[in-house]
């Protein structure tokens, strides 16, 4: 095997040496455009024939034998070898003057203008990449790299579990696959601190990167990923000096290049970020090119043009003219939402109380009343009391304060519940307790936010149930609180028509509302809230019959 | 007259009766829907005021109960809608009965008491 023989071969550039004339002649035949020494002296290598189609090649003095197959295959990967090397030769003042100064983002075309051909059109090509996976296959494309096989990439973004192998192969099938992070760290270090910029696969163990022979490899540290870029001939010839060189040169001219990409990646997802942000201001905005719409809020606009700005060949207007809110108008736009709604119960809650007191003292001041006037009084104080602890439950739920206060899980729900009672009047409504020791659990939260997040959630189960069942004995809420180590996961449950699939991740999406008298803001803020307490609101499951909501809230530790 | 009182809120529901009875009614009551429903299919009122929001069914349920005993256009000689929730929706809802509607809390309770009286004498 060639492989076997040339295993430990390590011969110096790509300059052979021949003396023997009939071989001289016979390999100048085959046109490889080999260059070749004139004198043993300089030469990494010298091949002497043994006659019977076998060599010898000579270097630092160790004697190797090739058969004559592997030795067109050696001299063919010389000539190549040589050739490249010519031609970085020709670039190498260039490039090295490119590479020492900082290319900037916005500095490509410059870099193009000082650069050589060669390195022009790598990194032209590199850089249409969309994505680091493109590069193998962008790599295979490229002249300096034709006599190689395999080209891989692997990456890791920072903070991620998985790397990503695109494997480009002989069979030139991109194969994508995925391996540990802490696999990729070990290859990834070991390439970093290796002198040498070749490999052999069983010096770099790994079970799932299938690699032949020996390989080149660089290690790259982006921004926001970490890469390592092998490439291969399958087989076991350890590269030259010259390919070495061609393979560090190269890459440190496309450092740039992944550096633009990576670039390129992460200005197409803020461009992502900032049209989404678009779609959620109060303005509609709309970018037009000479009249017509590049990027905006809105697809048919209909502008009263309140503000236009130019620049350059682009306009930009806005109106404000829309019903949208901004993100900072929501809370206060929620809460005043909450005040009609609160106001309204109020109205209810104790607009019967407080009209059976006045009409008993009426009667009381006017009548003689035969009844003992005690039961009546001790009835007006009742009432009293109720509409005082209807007031009390108010302030908690629309208080301006911040603080946090510590309450019973039983406190919390017993107030929401009174706060909806008139809306839970023609439903069944139960509390269910895992156990009955969970009542006294307590909470230490912000009231205001808390019991917001359980009002809204409530009153948007009365909204549907009211819809879904016209007979109220149908119409059916459940609350249960559980108690876990650090949370008390408090599950709402409606046997409303539930939130068909396609929809249930849109739910907390801002704007997003099934309803028709919807605004979509409800469960956005309400999980916003249940974010800051320190929870979170989710969708357990949702089907005809059964929708449950969860909200997490962190429960007081023992010592508080 | 044979009156029955149907109100969730004790002091109204005492009030409405004591006032009731000193015009000499001989008056039923119920605080719920489902026991008021009953009493008005095992007797026979003159007069029936019924409260829309209960804690069990709605007032609505109950004229639609009272369909088992009364024909649809007997409703508005037999009864009175009171409610303190005058949004559109239960005030049309409850127009379609054409029953007397009572808005909830009222001026003078003698003179909307005398009021009812007089009309189903």
């Amino acid at each position: 095997m060639i492989g076997e023989q040339l295993n430990s071969l390590n011969y110096k550039e790509n300059s052979l040496f021949i003396e023997d004339k009939s071989l001289k002649r016979e390999i100048n035949s085959l046109k490889l455009g080999l260059t070749l020494k004139r004198s043993e002296q300089n030469a990494g290598l010298t091949i002497n024939p043994l006659g019977e189609s076998r060599y010898e090649i000579l270097k630092s003095g160790q004697r190797h034998f090739l058969q004559k197959k592997e030795l067109i295959q050696l001299l063919e990967n010389i000539a190549e070898t040589q050739k490249n090397q010519d031609q970085i030769k020709k670039s190498q003042k260039n490039i090295n003057s490119i590479l020492k100064g900082k290319l900037k983002k916005n500095n490509i075309k410059r870099f193009f203008k000082n650069s050589t051909e060669y390195y022009q059109d790598v990194i032209k090509t590199l850089i249409q990449s969309e994505k680091i996976e493109d590069l193998p296959w962008k790599l295979s494309k490229l002249k300096v790299f034709k006599s190689y096989h395999s080209f891989i990439t692997i990456s890791l973004q920072k903070g991620s579990s998985k790397s990503l192998i695109c494997d480009l192969g002989k069979s030139n099938r991109l194969k994508k696959y995925y391996f540990d992070s802490r696999e990729f760290n070990n290859i990834f270090n070991a390439i970093r601190k290796s002198k040498s910029s070749y490999f052999y696969e069983h010096k770099i163990i790994s079970k799932s990167l299938k690699l032949v022979g020996c390989f080149l490899a660089k290690t790259f540290t982006l921004k926001t990923h970490n890469l390592i870029v092998i490439i291969s001939k399958d087989d076991f010839i350890p590269p030259s000096d010259g390919e070495s060189k061609i393979f560090n040169e190269f890459s440190m001219a496309i450092e740039k290049a992944l550096q633009f990409i990576e670039l390129k990646n992460i200005i197409f997802s803020d461009l992502h970020l900032y049209l989404s942000t678009l779609y959620q201001l109060d303005y509609y905005i709309a970018i037009m090119d000479q009249n017509l719409l590049v990027a905006g809020n809105t697809e048919n606009a209909r502008f009263d043009k309140s503000f236009t700005q130019s620049w350059s060949n682009l306009e930009i207007q806005y109106s404000n003219s829309s019903n949208r809110f901004t993100s900072t108008d929501l809370f206060h736009y929620q809460r005043i939402k909450l005040l009609g709604e609160l106001f309204n119960i109020l109205k209810h809650e104790l607009s019967n109380p407080i009209f059976g007191m006045k009409m008993s003292l009426d009667l009381l001041m006017t009548e003689s009343i035969e009844d003992d006037p005690k039961e009546i009084l001790e009835q007006i104080k009742d009432s009293a009391d109720r509409s005082l602890e209807i007031l009390n439950s108010m302030t908690d739920i629309f208080s301006n304060e911040k603080k946090e206060v510590t309450r019973s899980i039983d406190e919390i729900l017993s107030k929401v519940y009174t706060l909806c009672k008139s809306e839970l009047k023609l439903i069944n409504f139960q509390i269910l307790y895992a156990e009955d020791s969970h009542k006294d659990v307590k909470v230490k939260s912000n009231m205001t936010f808390l019991t917001q997040v359980l009002f809204n959630l409530l009153i948007n189960a009365t909204q549907e149930l009211k819809k879904a069942h016209e007979n109220p004995r149908n119409r059916k809420i459940v609350l249960s609180p559980v108690v876990n180590d650090n949370y008390v996961e408090i599950l709402i449950t409606d046997n409303g028509r539930g939130i068909p699939e396609s929809e249930q991740d849109k739910i907390f999406q801002l704007f997003y509302s099934q309803k028709s008298t919807g605004n979509g803001i409800g469960l956005p803020l309400s999980r916003a809230l249940a974010q800051k307490l320190g929870g979170d609101l989710l969708l357990q499951s949702s089907e005809p019959g059964s929708t449950t909501f969860i909200l997490l809230v962190p429960i007081c530790s023992e010592d508080e | 007259m044979k009156v029955l009182i149907i109100e969730d809120e004790i002091l109204i529901l005492k009030s409405l009766k004591m006032v009731f009875e000193k015009l000499g009614n001989n008056v039923d009551t119920a605080t719920l829907g489902r026991q008021a429903l009953e009493l008005i299919l095992n007797n026979d009122y003159d007069l029936i005021i019924t409260d829309l929001m209960l804690n069990d069914i709605s007032g609505f349920d109950i004229l639609e109960g009272s369909l088992k005993k009364y024909k649809r256009d007997e409703l508005p000689s037999r009864f009175v809608i009171m409610s303190a929730y005058s949004s559109d929706q239960i005030t049309g809802r409850a127009r379609e009965y054409n029953c007397l509607f009572l808005s909830k809390p009222f001026d003078n309770i003698h003179k909307t008491v005398d009021d009812i009286v007089s009309r189903f004498k």
